[in-house]
């Protein structure tokens, strides 16, 4: 009887809750509270349905990654998370997501404005402003680069960012870029409205015009040439989105096309999503600098979409009333969430001002903007 | 003072890259789209000439009908039909007037 309760009390010594009771002064409680974390992201991405796709498996890589004894951090090495954590680490996973977003992606309302392209340029201003506030807060200049990046309003460049310029970062950009990534509807309009007058946010935009196959057949292959030869850092970004563009443009590889945005998309999304929630180990999530990262990541968005609209009114000015600057917030990229934003603020004040597809083209610019932003951050800090 | 130079170098790549590429899309459709302007306006000859050849007398079925019609006709008697179909397979290059007096 006696060897019996001595095995069943081994195998308790053993258990997690064990571990959490008898080291729960010495960090155990750090645990619990990252436990408690997870679970909040598990009901904000259920329930309130915040990215869901990212941040239910990142909370729950964050979940497994804080079990005691159960080695499943992405440094324990010889677990399955550590494995799949390579692919973060190396960088593989978010220009495989890069690929599938360029097959998704219609780059037709940007061939047809060029001028879009200026817009995205111009909220990733919003990045520069943040990097400059987070090297005055204290952080390192490539922490300050990488977190700035969360004002990029993508998360794959994000965490692209983060691993090549501060990789014990990661996990908090990563939930900082999503979470306010799915905040976008909250975070923009104020920014919108408070900048703009009642007659710009009137404004109806011409009709944009029909662009051709053989146009958007040549566009995937010119930007990356141009912008790979110009930055070679934003290679590996640029160019899957273009690869994924012109597989789609090509109209000749739909199998290829359709794997790469569901089957492929959906395989590295959870990969991706719980290799990084496998990062946030306490020691690592736990810090001051977490709510410094979350709190300069609100800034960033927010100062990505006020530079957006700020240079949407200034193009308004120059084509003398032609342009609506709400199109300049969706230049943060967001797709297509940031679009729509520009939509309904317009539709608010006009029923029949339809600026979806106007706002399409700074949408997608600011993917191609955030990527080179990306690339000059890890050209110059990293 | 080198977190200025980082912000100002940055700021500037971004637009001069970005505006390069607008630039050039700028110019993508006096270029690229030169001879497609020149295919659709032969396009539009054919089609007049095509036009003055058809007999112009009102008619009360519908354009798009007619052009059913015919397609579904055309693929009935090449022996492509329902799941078989394929419309992209012929093409339809010209329209006659049949002589009434050779009936």
């Amino acid at each position: 009887m006696g060897a019996f309760i001595d095995t069943v009390v081994e195998l308790l010594k053993e258990s997690g809750f064990y571990n959490i009771i008898d080291t729960f002064l010495d960090g155990g409680w750090k645990t619990l509270v990252m436990i408690a974390i997870s679970m909040v992201l598990i009901y904000l991405a259920i329930v309130k349905k915040f990215e869901p796709l990212l941040l239910l498996p990142i909370a729950f890589g964050m979940l497994l990654a804080n079990l005691p004894f159960a080695e499943l951090a992405s440094t324990s090495e010889g677990g399955l998370l550590y494995y799949l954590y390579q692919g973060v680490k190396l960088k593989i996973y978010p220009p495989l997501i890069f690929l599938g977003i360029g097959v998704m992606t219609d780059f037709g309302p940007l061939i047809a404005n060029p001028k879009s392209l200026l817009l995205g340029a111009a909220a990733q201003v919003g990045i520069f402003i943040t990097y400059i506030g987070a090297s005055l807060i204290g952080f390192t200049s490539p922490e300050a680069g990488a977190i700035a990046m969360i004002g990029g309003a993508d998360g794959p460049t994000a965490i692209f960012t983060a691993q090549a310029l501060a990789e014990h970062l990661t996990p908090a950009i990563a939930v900082a870029a999503y979470s306010y990534m799915a905040l976008v509807p909250v975070i923009q309009p104020p920014i919108m409205r408070a900048l703009t007058t009642k007659k710009e946010r009137s404004i109806k935009m011409v009709q944009l015009r029909d662009v051709s196959k053989k146009e958007k057949i040549i566009f995937p292959i010119l930007v990356t040439l141009l912008v790979s030869l110009l930055l070679p850092s934003a290679a590996t970004l640029v160019g899957m989105l273009m690869l994924g563009n012109l597989i789609r443009e090509s109209g000749v590889c739909d199998r290829l096309a359709k794997t790469a945005q569901n089957e492929l998309m959906n395989i590295v999304t959870i990969f991706l999503g719980i290799s990084v929630g496998s990062t946030a180990s306490a020691e690592n999530f736990l810090q001051a600098k977490t709510l410094g990262i979350l709190f300069l990541g609100m800034f960033a968005f927010a100062m990505g979409t006020a530079t957006g609209v700020l240079f949407g009114k200034i193009m308004c000015v120059v084509t003398k009333g032609k342009v609506n600057p709400l199109i300049g917030a969706a230049g943060v990229s967001a797709v297509p969430m940031a679009a729509r934003i520009a939509q309904k603020i317009g539709r608010e004040e006009d029923p029949d001002n339809y600026l979806l597809m106007h706002a399409m083209g700074p949408n997608v610019a600011g993917v191609i903007g955030s990527a080179v932003a990306s690339g000059i951050l890890i050209t110059m800090l990293g | 003072m080198q977190i200025f130079q980082v912000v100002i170098i940055g700021i500037l790549l971004v637009f001069i890259i970005l505006m390069v590429l607008t630039l050039i899309m700028m110019l993508f459709p006096k270029f690229v789209n030169k001879k497609s302007k020149q295919e659709s306006k032969e396009t539009v000859t054919l089609t007049t000439t095509a036009e003055t050849n058809i007999d112009t007398k009102p008619t009360t079925i519908d354009d798009y009908t007619l052009i059913s019609v015919i397609t579904s006709a055309i693929a009935t008697y090449r022996g492509s039909t329902g799941e078989n179909a394929d419309i992209n397979s012929f093409r339809v290059v010209a329209f006659r007037k049949v002589k009434k007096n050779k009936i």
